[in-house]
């Protein structure tokens, strides 16, 4: 109970910080817009192109946005000398890292709301008929992502080049899910039902239990000074 | 089938070059960390030794 | 100290010695690739021992971060770096082999898919060792990393897969694989323990290194 109440907490200071500043969340639905029309010059106007790639488009969308948030996940704390305050945080050190994946976790999918909306908008989607099954895909998908996009944050938040560091890390690794996620989206899109995609489903599902088991366990050698 | 020696050379060649490659490395490391310890005992030796004959 | 290292080094070289002769003199030419197929007793061998590097990598990451034993961290270290070297071999013999048998350098087959990926995460990992400065921080994120890496590999063997073929997963992990003749398997075996040994040795020699280095420079 006190577990809980401890991510919490890491939540709502984060929610808090963001609520004032809006830092991130505003750049961040910008950078999806501009995400959008880069998508749309790189490939010309065809629609019928823009339709075959639109899952893959629509998770590179989603993984971009989300590299650029997640990177920033513990730069307040790095920036404000605040780190020793999560140090120094008493009890579980996982607390911390599951209140910041859930931070994140909720930081991603309203980006990916307003890239899904974008995208309807732009290249006719027809998302009501999808939704139910395709929330379910995305967020499969999103939890593998932000899982180890947190810990990573937290492990490049020390590195000079951490801009780079960070995707570079986390890409490769992030293969299953994006594969994952891409073709089960592929389906839903495709007006598909869920066993069709089932083993891709389980697929992303083993890769959020392993991720975040490893990063509760592991966070806690991240934190320390 | 046509037999193509010379796709098995290049294999077997590159695996060499790769291998010898990291083991020449790993001794010329091991060589220059020999060197600098050697030059380091030699400083700190005469660190020792020279503040005793000046202040003679 | 130095002598164990010396002699697994003589023994690395003389069962590469004898993979060679094995490969090259016994083995026959196989039927219908020819003498192309010779490459195979570097190719799989080379991933194999590389499979098993990562698995070092895990094991030493995973009681690093229990025990806090400098000893594993170079292990691991070592056990990455030799990896990534033998899966660079693998990579490239297969992109050799590849263009005569199929006619191309690269394909994106199931196979070759996922042992490039497995070849970016470690390369990701050897570049995060070489990026932070600090000896001690290096190794618990490292040990991190090992662990996520590792534990990926076969998610992406299975995602992989299942993105080449079209169709329902297959029951089997590795399907279709041929029966082959004795003597293949032999020359194999033979190989793949010059291997073993040779993985042996450059550990032991990369391990003492990081030892020292970490000792002259500290």
């Amino acid at each position: 109970m006190i577990y809980a109440r401890r991510a919490w907490i890491v939540l709502w200071k984060d929610f808090l910080s963001e609520r004032r500043s809006k830092e991130t969340l505003n750049a961040l639905f910008f950078f999806a817009l501009l995400l959008l029309f880069l998508f749309q010059f790189a490939l010309g106007a065809d629609r019928e192109r823009l339709t075959a790639a639109l899952p893959g488009l629509l998770w590179l969308g989603f993984i971009l946005s989300g590299l650029v948030g997640l990177g920033r996940a513990f730069l307040a704390e790095r920036e404000n000398d605040c780190w020793e305050g999560l140090v120094m945080m008493p009890g579980d050190k996982s607390a911390i890292y599951l209140g910041k994946v859930a931070g994140n976790l909720v930081l991603m999918v309203l980006v990916e709301a307003i890239l899904l909306v974008l995208f309807a908008v732009f290249f006719n989607i027809d998302l009501a008929t999808h939704l139910i099954r395709l929330t379910a895909v995305i967020g499969l998908g999103t939890i593998g992502f932000a899982a180890v996009g947190t810990l990573f944050a937290a492990m490049t938040a020390h590195v000079r080049a951490r801009e780079l560091l960070f995707p570079v890390l986390l890409l490769p690794v992030q293969v299953p899910v994006l594969l994952g996620a891409v073709k089960a989206t592929e389906a839903v899109l495709r007006g598909e039902p869920l066993d069709t995609v089932a083993h891709w489903l389980g697929l992303l599902a083993a890769a959020d239990a392993i991720y975040l088991t490893v990063g509760v366990l592991t966070f806690d050698a991240i934190l320390e000074a | 089938m046509r037999d193509n020696w010379s796709f098995v050379f290049a294999a077997y060649g590159l695996a060499a070059l790769v291998l010898g490659g990291y083991w020449r490395r790993l001794n010329r490391r091991e060589r220059e960390l020999a060197a600098l310890e050697h030059r380091r005992g030699a400083a700190r030796a005469e660190l020792r030794t020279r503040p005793s004959t000046p202040q003679r | 100290m130095k002598d164990p290292q010396r002699a697994l080094g003589w023994l690395a070289a003389i069962g590469l010695a004898a993979g060679l002769v094995v490969a090259f003199g016994i083995a026959p030419r196989e039927a219908t690739q020819g003498n192309v197929q010779r490459i195979m007793y570097l190719h799989v061998p080379a991933i194999l021992v590389a499979y098993l590097a990562f698995g070092v990598v895990l094991v030493a990451s995973t009681t690093y971060l229990w025990r806090r034993a400098a000893g594993a961290d170079r292990l691991a270290h070592a056990s990455a770096e030799v990896g990534v070297i033998f899966t660079a071999i693998n990579i490239a013999t297969g992109s050799i082999w590849g263009k005569p048998t199929w006619g191309t350098w690269w394909t994106w087959d199931a196979r070759l898919t996922s042992v490039s990926i497995m070849f970016v995460i470690y390369l990701a990992y050897l570049l995060l060792r070489a990026m932070l400065e600090d000896r001690e921080q290096a190794a618990r994120f490292a040990a991190v990393l090992g662990i996520v890496a590792a534990l990926d590999i076969p998610l992406v063997h299975f995602s992989v897969y299942w993105w080449r073929t079209l169709h329902q997963p297959p029951t089997v992990l590795r399907p279709g694989s041929i029966p082959m003749d004795a003597t293949f398997v032999a020359a194999l075996t033979i190989n793949l323990a010059a291997f073993a040994l040779l993985y042996g040795y450059f550990v032991a020699k990369r391990v003492r290194l990081l030892k020292r280095e970490q000792e002259v420079l500290a």
